[in-house]
């Protein structure tokens, strides 16, 4: 019995299982049918085989073209990857993200919301005790700053010298009269002041 | 292992192994090698911008291949419509070559079987390129295209008899 041509084909493009392979080319060797049409398909396969070797078909897959695509891709990409950087997409997994978003939140609303706020502390010292509130003078309602302005530390300290409240201000100069120049703000002694005029 | 077309490495090693054989292919169907020279830089572009990974080496070879494919016979159908408008428009059929450098390349067998081939129905003329340009084995011919491999050995078998036919019509016009 004849295989069917189907069979034969396959058997010319080696695609038929081992034993079916045996039995058809050992039935080929037998039947003239079959024979001639291996043949044929077998004929058109080295056609292809032939026509694929050329040198044109050489040229279409060279090595330069080859290298030639590689560059053009990779000029492609590579400008992508530029741009893309900034609007590259980030896969982050939901439990993460969520993490993520829930330590935010917390953060934000431990900021303006704390119990344990230090806007007490911020409070004045002197506000805090009731002692040190009635030990600061009242300023009399007859007291009237020159031109609205803020009033002279003379009269200021007149002020409070007349109320009895009068503050210690200490200022401790350096005992040496060597004094090094570092750049900040210095007091000096007018007799050191005028002694390193005299120089 | 799964393929992410975009990186680097593993584009590197779909393009060595794929290259020859996805110009060949576009080269078959378009006939024309810088056209399929196009179409291979476009196929590995689409390739890199596909964001979904690949589950092997193997499916990503016959994605491009698959894209490859279909954008050569896009192309092939557009100039053929350009073609018969062409013909309409001036009256006389315009011969298919491109230049004078791709006539003198060819040999006349070459010629002959790129017509038969260029006659065979797209269903048909696909395999038998990727079977006979692309090196591919039914089973990879079915994963390209979709259909099982019975289906590849059906028409494998259809396109070898209308070739035939072709050849023979081709040859005796030649002579």
């Amino acid at each position: 019995m004849c295989y069917d041509d189907q069979i034969i084909s396959a058997y010319v493009d080696g695609e038929l299982q081992e034993k079916l392979h045996t039995d058809v080319k050992n039935h080929i060797q037998k039947c003239e049918r079959c024979r001639k049409i291996a043949f044929e398909y077998t004929a058109l396969q080295e056609l292809f085989t032939a026509t694929s070797d050329s040198p044109a078909e050489d040229a279409v897959a060279s090595g330069e073209r080859k290298a030639r695509v590689w560059r053009e891709i990779q000029r492609h990409t590579r400008r992508e990857r530029v741009q893309d950087f900034w609007h590259r997409r980030l896969q982050v997994p939901l439990p993460v993200a969520a993490g993520v978003a829930a330590a935010v939140l917390a953060l934000v609303l431990t900021v303006l919301f704390n119990p344990f706020s230090t806007e007490q502390q911020m409070v004045p010292l002197a506000m805090q005790s009731d002692e040190t509130i009635e030990s600061i003078p009242e300023v009399p309602s007859d007291f009237v700053s020159p031109a609205n302005t803020m009033p002279e530390l003379e009269q200021l300290v007149r002020f409070l010298s007349d109320q009895g409240a009068a503050i210690e201000v200490k200022i401790q100069l350096p005992s040496s009269s060597k004094i090094q120049v570092t750049g900040e703000p210095q007091l000096l002694r007018a007799a050191d002041y005028r002694r390193s005029e005299g120089e | 292992m799964k393929i992410y077309s975009n990186d680097p490495e593993a584009f590197q090693a779909v393009y060595d192994k794929t290259f020859n054989a996805i110009v060949r292919v576009a080269y078959h169907i378009t006939l024309d090698a810088d056209v399929a020279e196009d179409i291979c830089q476009e196929a590995f572009i689409r390739f890199y911008h596909r964001t979904i990974p690949f589950p092997s080496e193997d499916q990503a070879r016959y994605w491009l291949i698959r894209v490859t494919k279909n954008l050569s016979f896009n192309y092939y159908k557009r100039k053929k419509r350009e073609r018969s408008a062409l013909e309409r428009y001036s009256f006389e059929p315009k011969p298919h070559e491109r230049n004078g450098e791709e006539l003198l390349m060819r040999s006349e067998t070459e010629k002959i079987v790129h017509r038969a081939v260029e006659r065979l129905p797209e269903s048909l003329r696909s395999v038998i390129v990727l079977k006979e340009y692309g090196n591919l084995s039914y089973y990879e011919i079915g994963k390209v295209l979709h259909i099982t491999e019975n289906n590849v050995k059906v028409r494998v078998h259809r396109a070898r008899n209308m070739l035939g036919t072709l050849l023979k019509e081709e040859e005796a016009h030649v002579l």
